[in-house]
This record gives structure tokens, C-alpha cells and sequence, in this order.
């Protein structure tokens, strides 16, 4: 236990460095304008800055990149509540309560009950994070490849198919991610691969394109073809911002138990944020005495998905940092943070860069600190960023979209790539498919397929060797099973679909 | 939400031609994937080669493929009880295609960045009903020419330049 506390202290040293403080705070405002503002989400920030940071301090940049994790979660209630748009799918619980309250002239303890509730929940799971993260590196460091490769098989699946809306689109979305990721020059032998004599394809296609393309232009021609002129009425923040006692004696346990179902639930690679957000509503409105007042404005049902939400962004970077595995969208773009400088998330990283991973996580506690003193006082100035007219929004995010491509490769196939990628997310909005497992897929897939080659090498090219360790043997039934889960699962979805 | 089933939900995702049309795109792409694979050198004594993630890939893809084609099959009498679909706005995404294309051709004569960018700019902002006038055309630009000196100026990267850029420079 000693060694957290001086690990965590060192960090702290680290991360009030003025520099990196000041990387945190550029971070926890620009997640919270882009959780604000709908369109642009907190891994389409991140792809856009992958370029920009380039030359930058890794450690500085990493924490403003999960800066803008939080802060896109903080931004996002803000929306939810007072739009009743979800900027983030996270926040769909809280647009239920949350709008109901504004409507009822009760906006500022909404938003107070969300901010507060994230903080307390982000400070938990850090230190969760903190307290799990060294005995998991103690673990991780005895996995052979087949353990890994065990642990991405499962990361896929669960991804793609256990908590989607369906296995078919969830796998196919999986699939093409695992295919862009095969192309370009293979490492091991120096062989073309999918790259068709086209030089920019023998780098490999780039996730900043991806991301960019599916996120941004996939969003913008979608939005664009719904288009039809009608406005959304922003409800306005009246009364007073402060709760009330009784306020604070409906938030707390809601907060905690928020907490405690959105960090182990982010923690395991099951999915992101969505699921614990929704199931904390459900216990919620269960719990709640009277039940009558949900749907009608409860704050209970804001503080629980608020915090469980807030728990469950942590709880994610809990594999990432640990195992180099993502688990969200965001998670992969964070992952192809740390790869842009050569870092390796993983247990060696907690040996080799102690500085960088005990600042990044003492830099969660000081987000979160930064993220409830911004956004309470200045919830009205967030509030007017809402009203920013659609065609000067969707305008900008184009012309930052191309300004990231472009920074990443200034090339015309690149451009064209993205463009490419940006019909493909239209299509794939269009049809219903998710688009978080096709860059997970691109980003995992070269890990995944290295330790196959890796685990085929060193038992000399017997199969069965993912078999022969318990540990990988026993990750791959998992993900068998959970391909399976969502058919067992029908009836706790037909429940919770209710509740929705 | 719709209960997940392998036939995608009850009411959710493409009408059954589509999905027919998917599953027969996935079948030709694995097929590529495979003809790719055939030029590649088998891979050292030990372990797998390069191509044995590609038939892999390759397999999982075509497996989809079929499982699109016989969703399509099973749900093709739903077809008649599609739900109602918005019609997609053709005009607007035309404008923003158009204003795609056209940062590709601006930046492939060499205007530069910044042209291209406020070009982009003013007719994505025309897409949403902002009329195409000096104000979107003057927003734009001011955009695009604030990025192209804050990369250049404050953090040394480069982007396309035009004769505009060079004047600034």
C-alpha cells in the first residue's frame, strides 16, 4: 500500500508541473466544448489532435488527451439536460431526468447534482485506479502472447457483438476495422499487403484518417441528409444553481452507487460507459422513494448515470494502461496517442515510464478538480455555445477535419481515403452499424495478429497452444460465451428497454 | 432499443435488399483479400507467414457475407412492412460531396490550403442553409487563415501551400 501512496505522490510532483497543468486545463476545456457541442466527439478531438501534438511532450499531451475524455463526459450532461440531446450515448440516461428537471425550472441542481456527482465518482475511480493498477501489473507481467492474444479475442467480441444492438452489423463493423488494419507493409517479413502499388498504402491506413473520416465527415453528411431547417429550443437555466438539502440527501448514495457500478463495469472490457450509465437509471428508479417522480424530473436518476458514467471513462483506462487494450473508441484513440511517441501501454510502461503513468493518473484528480470549479460558475457561457447557428458548426468541423488529415499526410490519396471512409460512416449511420468496433478493429488488429505470430513462433507453430494455457484457454471460452450472451441476455434487454 | 438477434432486431438496420447488396460487397472483398494473400511468401520454417491473417480476415469476412445473405433471405417478406425512412435531404449532401471534391481539386492545382479550406468552409455552411455569400465565404477564410498560421507559426507543421500562403510567409 506504501508504494501506491509514493507513486501516486510522485505523480502528483508530475503533474502540477506548471507545463502539464496547463495541458490539463487546455484538455478539460476543449472535452468540455466538445461534449457541449453535438458533432464532434471526444475521439474525433483526440484523431484531430493526434497530428498537431506530434512534436509536443508526450506526457503533457497524454493527460490533455484524457483530459478531454472527462471533459467530454462533464460536457455532455450539460447538453443532455438542458437539449435533451445525449451528446455522448453515455449521458442518454441523464437526458431522461435531466431535461425533465430544466423543463421544471430545476436546471442548476440538475447540473450541479451531474457536476458534483462526476467529480466525486471520477475521484473514486482514480483512486480505484490507483489502488488495482500495480497488482494487475504484477499479473500482466507473467502473460505470454497467448494470454494477450486471449485478452483482444475477448476485447473484440465484446466490443463488437455482447452489447451491441446486433451481432451481425457489430461483427461486420469488426471485421472491416480487422481488415484496413492488414494493409501496408508487414512488419515481421517487409511484404505489401492490400496496398495495390499505392505508396500511402504501404504505411498503412492511418486511424487519424479513420476516425476522422467515420466521426466527422460520416457525421456531417448524415446530420446534413436529415437536414430540414427546424431548430432545437435550448431550455434555459432558471432558478437558482445550488441544491437543496434534500437535494444532496437524494444525490450522495445515488453518487456511490453510481461509482461502484460504473468503475468494475468500465474496467472489464465490456463496452464503455453506455451499459453501467443505463443500469445505474434502472437501480435508481427502483430504489427511489417515491418512484412516481421519475420521468417527472428525479434527481437520482441524473446523480447515479452522472457518476456511474464518470467511474466508467476511468474504469476504461484501467486495461488500457495495464494492457494496452482498449475498450471504447476513445480508449483506442488514447492507445494511438501513446503509440505516435513509441510508448507501449502495458506493465513494462509502468517500469520504463513510471513518470508519464503515475502523472497521468495523478492528472485524473486534478481534471476532475479543475472539471467541477469550470463548470458550475460557468455553465452560462457553456450554455451559449449551444446556440452556435448549424452551418458555421458543421463548416468548422469540416475544415478541421481536413486540417488534421492533411498535418498527418499532405497528400491527395489521403484526403481521398478520408473522404472514402467519411461514405462509409454515412452508409454505416444509415444502416444501423456501429462504428466503434471498425476502429478499435484497425487499432487492435495488427496487436492481435503480432502475439498470434508471436504465440505460433515459440511453440513452433503448434495451434493448440492458445489451448494448452489455462489462462488463454480460458479468455477464449469467455469470448465464445459472449458471443453468445446477447441471445441468453434477450430478457434483461426487453427490461431494460423498459426502463429506457 | 431493439433485442439483439442475429437477423440484426426486429425493426433496426437495412431493408432486406440492402443487406442482400452488403453480403454480396463482403463476399467480393474477401475474395480480394484472398487473391492478395496468393502473392505473398510463405513465412519463416517457424510460426505463420504474413498471409495467414489474411485468410483469416478473409474467412471471418466472407462467413459475414453469407450470414448478410441469408438475413436478407429470411426477412424478405418484411419487406413490405419497412418502417416509414426520413428521405435523405439529396440536395444538401450533394453540397457538401461538391465542396469535398472541390478542396481535392484546390489543393491538386496548388491553391493551398487556405482557398481550399474557405471553400469548404462556405459550402459545407451553404448545405445548412447558410446562403453562399461574402459572410460564409469571409468566416471561412478567416478560419482556415487563423489554422494555417497557427500550425506554421506557433507549432512548425506544415500545410499545403498556394500562392496565398506564400504571400504570408
Amino acid at each position: 500500500m506504501g508504494e501506491i501512496f509514493t507513486a501516486l505522490g510522485h505523480g502528483l510532483l508530475v503533474a502540477a508541473q506548471p507545463g502539464n497543468l496547463m495541458f490539463a486545463a487546455i484538455g478539460v476545456l476543449l472535452g468540455t466544448l466538445v461534449g457541449i457541442l453535438p458533432g464532434i466527439s471526444p475521439s474525433l478531438t483526440v484523431a484531430l489532435l493526434l497530428p498537431v501534438t506530434f512534436k509536443l511532450d508526450p506526457t503533457g499531451s497524454i493527460i490533455m488527451f484524457a483530459g478531454i475524455y472527462f471533459g467530454a463526459m462533464y460536457g455532455s450532461s450539460t447538453t443532455a439536460i438542458l437539449l435533451n440531446t445525449p451528446g455522448e450515448a453515455a449521458s442518454i440516461a441523464t437526458a431522461i431526468e435531466g431535461h425533465a428537471m430544466a423543463k421544471a425550472g430545476r436546471g442548476g441542481p440538475a447540473l450541479a447534482t451531474a457536476a458534483i456527482g462526476s467529480f466525486v465518482a471520477g475521484t473514486l475511480a482514480t483512486i480505484g485506479l490507483a489502488a488495482l493498477a500495480p497488482w494487475l501489473v504484477d499479473l500482466a507481467v507473467g502473460f505470454g502472447p497467448w494470454d494477450y492474444f486471449g485478452l483482444m479475442v475477448v476485447a473484440f467480441v465484446t466490443i463488437s457483438a455482447t452489447f451491441g444492438d446486433s451481432v451481425l452489423r457489430g461483427l461486420t463493423s469488426l471485421a472491416l476495422g480487422l481488415l484496413l488494419g492488414l494493409v501496408g507493409i508487414d512488419k515481421l517479413t517487409g511484404q505489401a499487403r492490400l496496398a495495390f502499388d499505392v505508396p500511402t498504402l504501404l504505411d498503412g491506413v492511418s486511424i487519424t484518417t479513420l476516425a476522422v473520416g467515420l466521426f466527422a465527415i460520416g457525421e456531417t453528411l448524415f446530420v446534413v441528409s436529415r437536414f430540414t431547417g427546424v431548430h432545437e429550443s435550448v431550455e434555459a437555466v432558471r432558478g437558482s444553481l445550488w441544491m437543496s438539502l434534500d437535494d444532496w440527501k437524494r444525490s450522495w448514495k445515488a453518487w456511490l452507487r453510481g461509482a461502484g457500478l460504473g468503475f468494475p463495469i468500465g474496467a472489464l472490457p465490456a463496452g464503455g460507459a453506455e451499459v453501467p450509465t443505463l443500469l445505474s437509471y434502472s437501480i435508481e428508479r427502483k430504489l427511489a422513494k417515491p418512484p412516481s417522480q421519475f420521468g417527472k424530473g428525479a434527481i437520482e436518476g441524473v446523480a447515479g448515470p452522472e457518476a456511474a458514467n464518470n467511474a466508467a471513462a476511468t474504469g476504461t483506462l484501467m486495461p488500457l494502461l495495464v494492457l494496452g487494450l482498449p475498450t471504447s473508441a476513445t480508449a483506442a484513440m488514447l492507445l494511438a496517442g501513446f503509440q505516435q511517441y513509441g510508448l507501449i501501454p502495458g506493465p513494462l510502461l509502468f517500469i520504463s515510464n513510471t513518470d508519464l503513468v503515475w502523472g497521468l493518473i495523478a492528472s485524473f484528480f486534478i481534471g476532475n478538480l479543475m472539471l467541477l470549479v469550470l463548470n458550475l460558475p460557468l455553465v452560462g457561457l457553456w450554455v451559449k455555445l449551444l446556440t452556435v447557428p448549424q452551418p458555421w458548426l458543421y463548416a468548422g468541423i469540416l475544415v478541421f477535419a481536413a486540417m488534421g488529415t492533411l498535418a498527418a499526410n499532405p497528400s491527395i490519396v489521403e484526403l481521398l481515403l478520408l473522404v472514402a471512409f467519411g461514405i462509409v460512416g454515412y452508409l454505416m449511420r444509415c444502416w444501423d452499424y456501429p462504428v466503434a468496433p471498425m476502429i478499435v478493429g484497425l487499432i487492435l488488429g495488427p496487436m492481435a495478429e503480432a502475439q498470434f505470430r508471436r504465440a505460433l513462433q515459440i511453440s513452433l507453430g503448434d495451434g493448440l497452444v492458445f489451448f494448452k494455457h489455462p489462462m488463454s484457454a480460458t479468455l477464449l471460452v469467455i469470448a465464445a460465451v459472449a458471443i453468445v450472451a446477447p441471445f441468453v441476455f434477450k430478457e434483461l434487454r426487453r427490461f431494460k428497454a423498459e426502463d429506457a | 432499443m431493439t433485442e439483439p438477434s442475429l437477423d440484426g432486431g426486429a425493426d433496426a438496420g437495412p431493408r432486406p435488399t440492402v443487406t442482400a447488396g452488403i453480403g454480396v460487397a463482403l463476399l467480393a472483398l474477401a475474395a480480394v483479400v484472398l487473391y492478395d494473400a496468393m502473392d505473398l511468401a510463405p513465412g519463416s520454417v517457424r510460426g505463420v507467414g504474413p498471409a495467414a491473417a489474411m485468410r483469416l480476415v478473409a474467412a471471418f469476412i466472407g462467413l459475414l457475407g453469407v450470414a448478410h445473405l441469408i438475413t436478407a433471405y429470411r426477412r424478405r417478406r418484411a419487406a413490405a412492412s419497412v418502417r416509414a425512412t426520413v428521405p435523405a435531404n439529396r440536395a444538401a449532401l450533394a453540397w457538401v460531396l461538391g465542396a469535398l471534391a472541390g478542396l481535392m481539386l484546390i489543393l491538386q492545382v496548388g491553391g493551398g490550403f487556405i482557398v481550399a479550406a474557405a471553400w469548404l468552409f462556405a459550402l459545407t455552411a451553404r448545405s445548412f442553409g447558410a446562403p453562399l455569400g461574402i459572410k460564409s465565404i469571409g468566416i471561412g477564410a478567416a478560419l482556415s487563415t487563423t489554422v494555417y498560421l497557427f500550425f506554421t507559426e506557433v507549432l512548425s507543421l506544415g500545410l499545403p501551400a498556394g500562392p496565398l500562403e506564400r504571400l504570408l510567409s
